[in-house]
């Protein structure tokens, strides 16, 4: 099936004596596929990508259910990265706008 | 030589290919994210990572005007495929519990912050430079 899909697996369960664990990770996937035929030609491909991430470990004990959420440092420092990256620009931007506005201006004219 | 010669094995093998994408999608990913349990003491270990995998293939068969000759017929394709796995956390299992440890990309980390070290500065000089033109 071509488009984007995301969907939550669970791992086998992992049985320690009363308790139980279950791994959990979200797979994203995107896949594009496609055929021609003619009467004297045929061509087709397809592409797919697929991400999967660990989402939690959860821990199952005597009708209870505990969540350990799995966190992906490196991601989430590269995320934060390049939003500074991206809201730097601007902000430096805004900044030497009012700054020269506020030069052209006489001390009169400036109203707050 | 009939029509359909060239053509159905191109069309069975780019259907083939499709079910392999099938396959591959709908695989449990989960098991290659999680590793294998791995005792360590009194505790068990998991090794955690991320996986993205990406493949493409692209196939065709041409065959000329006169189809009852074979001298105009081509087949051609190709394909690629990239999988790569990067370590995220250790998930420790003991008896009180399951406690998480990430794993921090040192090299990673100090390229994203050397790049935007870099753009920090350029962002700064050009700033500085447009205050005091």
């Amino acid at each position: 099936m071509n488009g984007f899909r995301r969907e939550i697996q669970h791992g086998p369960p992992l049985q320690l004596g009363d308790r139980e664990i279950v791994t959990e990770a979200e797979v994203w996937s995107l896949q594009a596929k496609q055929m021609a035929l003619t009467d004297h030609n045929a061509a087709g491909g397809g592409a797919l990508l697929m991400w999967a991430r660990p989402t939690a470990v959860i821990e199952r004990r005597a009708g209870t259910e505990r969540r350990t959420s799995v966190t992906d440092v490196n991601l989430q420092l590269e995320i934060a990265l390049l939003i500074a990256a991206i809201v730097l620009p601007l902000v430096l931007t805004i900044f030497t706008t009012w700054s020269h506005y506020r030069s052209s201006k006489s001390p009169d004219e400036l109203v707050f | 030589m009939s029509e359909e010669q060239p053509i159905r094995p191109v069309a069975q093998a780019v259907n083939h290919f499709f079910a392999t994408f099938e396959r591959a999608q709908n695989k449990a990913v989960v098991t290659s994210v999680y590793g294998e349990p791995i005792p360590y003491g009194s505790a068990i270990v998991i090794p955690v990572a991320s996986v993205s995998q990406m493949f493409g293939v692209g196939l065709g068969v041409g065959a000329g005007p006169d189809a009852e000759s074979a001298v105009d017929e081509g087949v051609g394709g190709g394909g690629s495929g990239r999988v790569t796995a990067r370590p995220v956390a250790m998930a420790e299992i003991t008896a009180e519990g399951v406690d998480v440890h990430p794993i921090i990309d040192e090299n990673r980390a100090l390229v994203a912050s050397l790049l935007f070290a870099g753009w920090a500065v350029f962002w700064a000089a050009r700033t500085l430079i447009k205050l005091f033109k």
